[in-house]
């Protein structure tokens, strides 16, 4: 009994744990490539989240309703790189990161004021609301689609950053953009490039999310989208592949928390391993000591 | 005479006044710090639960209640001297968040169903204190103290090469602004009579970085200016009263991209100065 | 004649690099004393050494025979060594009289920082005449043009009244007349028994200036001496030679 209640909470926390990995990786591609925190991301997960469900409740299947979703972000995302972003480019890392909060207060009360401040429920029908047990321990097809669809995402974003001509440019802007711009790199589309990726990433994880727990709230993005900033720490913030080791990890410590030590303790634990990384390896487990430079994107 | 309403207001705005200048000190040292509401929970729970628990009078507890959060603010602001922009913004947010779940699990103080028992203070108590808050401020700003926190802004290696014991000066502003944060969660306290943890969430840092950035962030005086927005736009802006977080957001970018600043900065003085030696 | 800085046997290396090795140097009291050679020779490692910024793998470096290798930068001013830079590094919010008055703030008793002290306003006067500056005295610092920017860091520099000078470059960005005037008054500092260290490209300026020089190449010293003695150095000239001519 124990052991299989065990091994659920595990499934569980790598249900979110997943859903960390994505939102993490959104503010990392930004983090590590453009040097600044877009703290917008947190919203622009709940909003693909929100624009998920509308479309699923409204009769959109599901593989339509999540690139639905994830384009939309990806809009918004790049709607605050040209006017929030591109003009501090120059400023201290402090001023986008600002300009960014305002985006996120403007994406949350357009939440609020459009879905309301209460909670939003959906019904799964059909394939999606099954499960499938193994003894004590069942696993949903929601959650064999958060993996499937997490995992895909990681595997097509590393192809694109470490094999295509985009991804090139990505890496050189992170290196230094002065000289990619000798090189023959244009910035300014890589800035987009870095705000887009980052949206499609951060919607996805909205709409998983919503599949997974079935009710979501405007409130989301500040409760689960800015504990993606501990994730991205704990894996280290220059090195955009620590999430896809921060992510389990938190999301299982979570779930373990929630299950062992009480609900509320575990917002506590998640942020206090975020400062404790900080100040004992600010690098992150992943992060960039000098040996690892070449893979610092 | 001012109604309920109306003093409502103006007990707000200077409590959100404080809040502004307790992130306005540390960030003239160049440290961002998204955690004041931390600070605030801190001196909130502490002065309530002196009052109320041990029965102490009011002006006694906010004063223990401001030393204690210094002590915190000495405790979170030594490690965070290792980390810079916005590793420390990201540090500061995930202590605020602390604090918050802290009281979220803690019996004696209520937990998540809040503390309540306070006994409510007048206007001008709050007035009174914002006054002495804002002119200890004001008057450090004159002081040789302030050169060298601007210095440790501009060019902290450049700083400690003139001489400065540069980490003295940046814990010293930790501390300060952790008490000034107190200060306004005593007040909030016994302002609302009735405190719980979500009074002291991520937004509530943001609405203090938010005021001071809006006003000005180069001077003390831009927080009052701030403050004061925050509180009388949504007055004035009546029928978009559900939109005023968005128009908030709208403006926090606008006044980046237009006046980084804010609305006062220092030459504002700077010139008022100079009409006066041209008469 | 005493020495008030003795920098001796200092290995410094940065990864596999070394950037210095086995330099010493001793720099009398009331002398100036530059420093040449080409670019990337090791001169700013040696002011950065001296004051705190780096920490060498061997060596030691004595003010007034006290060890300083090891103390934190801000320690070492107070002990007494002020510099400036070559890319000059103002307070960008500051005013040319901020400046001075934030220069002595280190030295002054706490209580004379709520009200700055008779002292304090008239050395930093004083400062500004020295240098030429008292007309800007109102101005931002790093507003200024690139010569009189210079200035400013010294005066801030030689407000803290420091027993060595570290110049890093001061007539970079100077004209003719400005960098005789600045000879000039530097001159009248060592006569009044002030210590200057200086790194300096203009060979012709270094010769005018130093009483004693010392010349580096690829992180080692090949040569010391007086001005007129380091002229003739085979070493020297084959160095400078190597170079560029």
């Amino acid at each position: 009994m124990g052991v299989s209640i065990f091994i659920q909470q595990v499934l569980n926390g790598l249900t979110l744990g997943a859903v960390y990995t994505l939102i993490a990786l959104a503010f990392s591609l930004v983090m590590g490539i453009l040097g600044i925190l877009n703290l917008a991301i947190s919203e622009i997960f709940m909003i693909g989240a929100f624009i998920g469900f509308s479309l699923i409740m409204s009769g959109v299947p599901v593989w339509l309703a999540l690139p639905g979703a994830m384009a939309v972000a990806a809009v918004i995302s790049m709607v605050i790189a040209r006017i929030g972003y591109e003009p501090l480019r120059n400023a201290s890392h402090i001023t986008p990161m600002l300009s960014t909060l305002g985006f996120s207060m403007i994406l949350q009360n357009f939440a609020t004021n459009t879905w309301g401040s209460d909670p939003m429920q959906l019904t799964l029908e059909g394939w999606l609301d099954t499960r499938f047990h193994f003894g004590l321990v069942s696993l949903s097809v929601v959650q064999i689609v958060v993996f499937a669809v997490t995992l895909g995402l990681c595997v097509l974003t590393a192809l694109l950053i470490q094999r295509t001509d985009i991804g090139r440019g990505l890496r050189a802007v992170a290196e230094n953009r002065d000289v990619s711009r000798i090189l023959g790199v244009r910035p300014r589309r890589m800035i987009l490039v870095a705000f887009a990726l980052s949206g499609l990433l951060a919607g996805a994880a909205g709409v998983l999310v919503g599949l997974h727990y079935s009710v979501i709230t405007p409130y989301i993005g500040v409760d689960i989208g800015l504990k993606a900033i501990a994730v991205m720490i704990v894996g280290g913030a220059t090195n955009i592949w620590g999430a896809l080791l921060a992510g389990p990890i938190i999301g299982i410590l979570e779930v373990l928390t929630v299950a062992y030590g009480g609900a509320a303790m575990r917002d506590f634990i998640v942020y206090g391993m975020m400062i404790a990384i900080l100040l004992v390896r600010p690098q992150g487990l992943l992060g960039g000591s000098s040996k690892t430079s070449g893979g610092r994107v | 005479m001012m109604s309920s309403y109306q003093a409502g207001l103006v007990a707000d705005g200077s409590i959100l006044l404080l809040g502004a200048l307790s992130v306005y000190v540390i960030l003239s040292t160049g440290q961002l710090s998204l955690g004041n509401a931390g600070f605030m929970a801190i001196g909130a729970y502490l002065s309530s639960w002196l009052t109320v628990s041990a029965g102490m009078p009011l002006t006694p507890a906010i004063v223990v209640s401001a030393a204690v959060s210094a002590v915190f603010g000495l405790i979170i602001g030594f490690p965070a001297l290792r980390l810079k922009g916005l590793y420390l913004a990201m540090a500061t947010l995930g202590f605020g968040e602390m604090v918050r779940t802290f009281f979220l699990n803690f019996e004696p103080t209520g937990g998540a169903g809040g503390f309540s028992g306070m006994e409510h203070v007048p206007l001008w108590y709050i007035l009174g204190w914002t006054a002495f808050v804002l002119a200890c401020v004001m008057i450090c700003e004159r002081t040789r103290w302030w050169l060298e926190i601007r210095a440790v802004n501009d060019d902290e290696l450049a700083a400690g090469l003139v001489g400065m014991n540069t980490t003295v000066t940046k814990l010293m502003a930790f501390m300060t602004g952790a008490a000034i944060a107190a200060v306004a969660g005593a007040l909030l306290a016994h302002q609302n009579l009735y405190i719980e943890p979500g009074n002291f969430g991520f937004d509530r840092s943001t609405e203090f970085v938010l005021a001071m950035i809006l006003g000005g962030s180069s001077l003390a005086a831009g927080s009052i200016v701030g403050a004061a927005l925050l509180i009388m736009l949504p007055e004035l802006l009546r029928d978009f009263v559900d939109w005023r977080i968005a128009i908030f957001g709208a403006l926090l970018v606008a006044v980046l991209l237009v006046r980084r600043q804010g609305i006062l900065d220092r030459n504002v003085f700077g010139l008022a100065k100079f009409w006066r030696r041209a008469n | 004649m005493a020495n008030v800085l003795e920098f001796h046997d200092v290995d410094q290396s940065f990864g596999g690099i070394k950037a210095l090795t086995d330099v010493s140097f001793d720099i009398p009291q009331a002398c100036i004393t530059g420093i040449i050679g080409p670019n990337g020779a090791g001169k700013t490692t040696i002011f950065n050494v001296i004051t705190g910024a780096y920490r060498p793998d061997r060596g030691s470096v004595r003010l007034n025979g006290q060890e300083i290798l090891g103390l934190a930068p801000y320690r070492i001013a107070r002990a007494g060594i002020s510099r400036t830079f070559q890319n000059i590094r103002l307070f960008a919010s500051m005013t040319v009289w901020e400046h001075m008055l934030l220069s002595q703030a280190p030295r002054t008793p706490m209580l004379s920082r709520i009200l700055p002290s008779r002292a304090v306003a008239e050395r930093g006067e004083r400062m500004m005449e020295l240098f030429g500056i008292s007309a800007v005295r109102d101005r931002i610092a790093v507003s200024l043009p690139y010569g009189v920017q210079r200035k400013v860091e010294m005066a801030r520099a030689y407000a803290m009244e420091p027993k060595l000078l570290l110049l890093d470059e001061p007539v970079a960005g100077m004209n003719h007349d400005e960098a005789e005037d600045l000879r000039q008054t530097l001159q009248g500092l060592r006569d009044k028994g002030l210590s200057i260290l200086i790194i300096e490209h203009d060979m012709r300026f270094m010769m005018n200036l130093c009483d004693e020089m010392h010349v580096m190449n690829y992180g080692r010293k090949i040569a010391g001496g007086r001005p007129a003695e380091i002229q003739r150095d085979p070493a020297v000239i084959a160095a400078y030679l190597g170079e560029d001519a």
